[in-house]
């Protein structure tokens, strides 16, 4: 998943740097867990918040944000569905993802991106990549309106294939940004 | 001549056509339970009237999606819940779900703070408040951009949460998932009201088809399945049955019919003459219904028409006597007296039911007796003028070897003595009851349906439907109150585990008393407001955040009160409407306990309280009652009409010897029928005592026509032949009814066609050889 891999294949070094490259170069190592740390700056507080956990992708769907810091906490994406699970003994809090523009747009993005599906990345978004292969920024910007609604924004940064940090820009002002520290 | 009888036929088939016609646009038919119930009803069988009837609420539809993984099933209730809701048909859709396209709950959200849990004294107190910032905190950051956001300003501590737990907390449906699944997670369920009457079952048969049709399309793979229950599912689905089953019954009874005249007469045509009686005589009945009650009842229609048709019989026994001499006039006169008595005798039977409480077998009295009075005249007076002058062929030769020796017959007598007394002793000595007590079993639905409509209900936590509490009050204040004040008690039976849990209306709505109890409790908003600033105190909070809860607060304890129509415009009526109600002048609350393990503590509670608003009721109870008393009814009106048609015979045949020697083969043949049935374990209904009357009406007109012709040898093979072509019709037609999956009919079927065979078997060989003719 998140990331990294051996980011210079044969291919990757002849031809110039692009978003099909990008994607490519993404989508070869999936299926592993990565630490990150989150940092969130709420119109609602005077101060931001900063939390850490870690993250896992499998293609073509599912992902799992498990929290450690400041309150356990998992989140399971599988499909349209998202289970909350606050602690161990309460069964799973169940919603759908569609009911939750903000939180559909990272995830669609994300999933295009590791499963390196370039085509659905591009149905949903407005892409636009900067920079060289060792740094990279992919600024996304949603095209359905539900989703636009929500976010406004969402910045990639990366060296090769791996990503280094994702930038979520909600319409209400209030804005995440999360940094991938590397495997476990 | 030829030219006369055709013309006759055709001008009866026309004033038939004109009858049908007036029947079809003058009679109200009625399709519903009022069949079962009595005329003079208490507040309980009202109450037990609209349960049945109406279900929980009117037009409702429960659907279950089963048959595959909790995640897929969960998918498939919201795509059908969004179609269902796109597509205007229904009042109300809901798979439990609450999130953005869930019901519109802001109605009732603006009263939150007057609703159920109450506020406690310390809720809105710094050390509560400084809590719930805390945790809002830690929600904030943990939970990605989820609604809690959108709501925390206006509900820092919760609320809503806390409210829809205890919402749930009331049934039995899985918490927590986005939709409502069942407590094993093997099916989602919805809940949808059709916008549609629910009286207008071509609407709702329509509407069904609909949410079939759109389920077929959704679903991704054919081990999902889709089952349908609520009140409108199963009175389509009867009618539906009912539909079908009768077309093929009555194709089936038709054929037949035309086989054995076929075989009997070689003249098909024949059959045109022999149904006019019936016709006119189910019209009549028809006709006559409708201008005594009002209306004329589907149960009347189709169970009346059944019994009547023993007037098939009455034309059979006219064309067997037609003799090549005389013609039909000559054969009526020499059978007619033998056929009224025989006629007068049933009607004398079924004379008293017409008096019954119930308007429904008053109406069945009133029908047959109607039908079979119309069907003799119109044998006396119309036939004789459309009957060719030599219908049939004389019996043929192989009739008059059915004559067994004196001996054989004796023989015979002694053992169908025997038999029939031990089918006395059988009967009277068997252990258990032999009644039908389940009123639901006296409606055609099938068992199946009702099963299933049980199976969602208590799934959708539609609590107990047996064990009732019942407030009855001048105002629905008043029943709130008085729910409001039980409330402890029933916890404390929950505690002891008596029940497992309990509903009522005033879980939801609390009375106008508790919530102005509520609104002096909540603070002032300036009391509120310096509590949060404290409690807020060192959190990274920005100030007025929360100023829309302080609106709240304030506008919960200055605002309008929370009423039921608040519920209903949120498309929770269906929620508290079976709960709290009108009824007459009166409103009623239902306090429904929730899987009871000790009925009698509740009957306790409603004693204990000794208040005259407050009752226990034990539905099934009461409903077997009314069908005890429903029969209790039966019985005595049979118990009057038998003598009373015995008394008749005794007049026509003007000798009581004669009358005991016909009615005690009729009289054996009941018995014999009883025994059958009880030994094929069969609970008998009104239905079947009924059905046992009119075998006496057969069996009757068996025994008579043996008994007068007996001693001729011409009438007797002419008599024999009518007989038995009468009982093989009878008894055809009546087997084929007893395939129906439909209990009534099952159940009328077997009975009278046990019992015609029994009877015609029995006043041959009680007739043959001696009996009344010789005396």
């Amino acid at each position: 998943m998140f990331v990294l891999l051996s980011p210079h294949s044969e291919l990757a070094s002849q031809t110039p740097w692009s978003l099909s490259r990008l994607t490519a170069a993404l989508a070869q190592d999936v299926g592993s867990t990565v630490r990150f740390s989150e940092e969130r700056q709420l119109q609602y507080l005077t101060e931001p918040l900063f939390l850490e956990g870690t993250l896992t992708f499998k293609p073509p769907g599912y992902l799992e944000r498990q929290v450690v810091q400041p309150k356990w906490q998992r989140m399971i994406i599988d499909g349209d569905l998202v289970s909350i699970e606050e602690n161990w003994k309460d069964p799973p809090i169940r919603v759908l993802l569609s009911d939750y523009p903000a939180l559909e747009a990272f995830v669609a993005a994300l999933r295009s991106i590791l499963a390196g599906d370039q085509r659905s990345l591009e149905r949903t978004y407005a892409t636009a990549l900067e920079g060289t292969e060792d740094a990279w920024l992919l600024s996304l910007t949603p095209r359905p309106q539900h989703l636009r609604d929500a976010v406004s924004e969402v910045r990639i940064t990366g060296a090769g294939g791996n990503i280094q940090s994702i930038e979520i820009m909600e319409s209400e002002g209030d804005r995440t940004i999360i940094t991938i520290h590397g495997k476990i | 001549m030829r030219h006369g009888r055709l013309r006759a036929l055709v001008i009866s088939y026309g004033l038939l056509g004109l009858c049908v016609a007036l029947v079809t646009l003058w009679t109200n038919l009625r399709t519903d339970l009022s069949f079962v119930f009595p005329r003079q009803s208490t507040p309980n069988i009202e109450l037990l009237t609209d349960r049945l009837q109406r279900g929980p609420a009117l037009g409702l539809v429960l659907v279950a999606l089963s048959g595959a993984e909790p995640e897929e099933l969960i998918r498939l209730s919201n795509g059908l819940a969004e179609a269902f809701a796109e597509s205007s048909r229904f009042r109300f859709v809901s798979n439990g779900r609450i999130g953005p396209s869930g019901p519109d709950l802001s109605s009732l959200f603006a009263k939150r703070y007057l609703m159920n849990p109450p506020i406690g004294p310390s809720d809105f107190g710094v050390a509560a408040l400084r809590d719930a910032l805390e945790e809002a905190l830690i929600s904030l950051s943990t939970t990605p951009s989820m609604a809690i956001k959108r709501l925390l300003p206006r509900d820092p501590t919760g609320r809503l949460r806390k409210i829809a737990t205890f919402w749930e907390g009331g049934s039995g449906l899985g918490q927590q998932s986005g939709v409502w699944l069942s407590s094993d997670e093997t099916a989602a369920l919805m809940m949808v009201q059709s916008s549609a009457p629910a009286f207008d079952l071509a609407a709702q048969e329509e509407l069904l088809g609909f949410m079939r049709d759109l389920f077929d399309r959704l679903k991704t793979n054919d081990g999902v399945r889709m089952d349908l229950a609520g009140p409108s599912v199963i009175a389509t689905a009867s009618s539906q049955m009912i539909r079908v089953e009768m077309h093929g019954l009555t194709l089936a009874s038709v054929l037949c019919v035309i086989a054995i005249f076929y075989a009997a007469f070689r003249s098909p045509s024949l059959l045109l003459v022999v149904i006019l009686p019936l016709g006119f005589g189910v019209c009549a009945g028809a006709v006559i219904v409708q201008g005594l009650h009002g209306h004329l009842h589907g149960v009347t229609l189709a169970f009346g028409s059944i019994l009547i048709g023993i007037a098939i019989d009455y034309p059979i026994h006219l064309i067997s006597h037609t003799v090549e001499t005389g013609g039909a006039r000559d054969a009526l006169g020499s059978i007619w007296r033998t056929l009224r008595l025989g006629m007068l005798t049933t009607v004398a039977a079924f004379l008293p039911i017409t008096l019954s409480s119930f308007p429904g077998l008053s109406q069945l009295g009133t029908f047959t007796i109607v039908g079979l009075l119309v069907a003799a005249l119109v044998t006396r007076w119309l036939l004789p003028a459309i009957l060719p002058a030599m219908p049939m062929a004389p019996p043929s030769t192989i009739w008059d070897r059915l004559r067994p020796t004196n001996a054989a017959t004796r023989g015979l007598r002694l053992a169908l003595l025997i038999l029939s007394l031990t089918a006395l002793v059988y009967i009277t000595t068997r252990d258990g009851t032999i009644w039908e007590t389940d009123l639901r079993n006296l409606s055609p639905t099938p068992a199946a349906m009702r099963a299933l409509d049980r199976r969602l209900r208590a799934e959708m936590g539609a609590a107990d439907v047996r064990h009732l509490l019942v407030l009855r009050q001048p105002s629905m204040e008043e029943v709130l109150r008085g729910s409001e004040a039980l409330t402890a008690d029933l916890q404390a039976l929950v505690e002891a585990g008596r029940i497992a849990g309990f509903d009522m209306a005033s879980r939801y709505l609390p009375s106008l008393h508790s919530q102005r109890q509520r609104r002096r409790d909540l603070p002032e908003r300036s009391v509120l407001q310096a509590n949060l600033d404290r409690a807020a105190a060192g959190l990274p909070f920005r100030s007025g955040l929360f100023e829309p809860f302080l609106d709240g607060v304030e506008q919960s304890k200055l605002g309008p009160p929370l009423t039921l129509d608040d519920f209903v415009e949120a498309g929770l009526g269906w929620r508290l409407r079976p709960l709290l109600f009108r009824q007459g002048g009166d409103w009623v609350g239902l306090i429904a306990p929730i899987d009871v393990s000790d009925p009698q503590t509740l009957a306790d509670l409603a004693q204990a309280r000794n208040d005259p608003a407050l009752a226990y009721l034990d539905l099934k109870l009461e409903s077997e009652t009314l069908v005890d008393d429903y029969r209790r009814e039966t019985l005595v009106w049979l118990a009057v009409g038998v003598p009373i048609a015995m008394a008749i015979l005794w007049i026509g045949l003007r000798s009581f010897a004669r009358m005991i020697w016909v009615a005690a083969p009729v009289g054996m043949s009941l018995l014999l029928t009883l025994a059958v049935l009880m030994l094929f374990g069969i609970s008998l209904s009104i239905f079947h005592l009924l059905s046992l009357l009119l075998v006496v009406g057969v069996g009757l007109d068996y025994a008579l026509f043996f008994e007068r012709y007996a001693r001729d040898p011409v009438s007797r093979t002419r008599t024999l032949r009518a007989n038995v072509f009468c009982a093989a019709t009878s008894v055809s037609v009546f087997t084929i009814l007893a395939f129906s999956q439909i209990p009534v009919l099952h159940g009328i079927g077997t009975t009278v066609a046990v019992g015609a065979a029994f009877s015609l078997l029995l006043a041959f060989v009680f007739s043959e050889g001696g009996g009344g003719a010789e005396r």
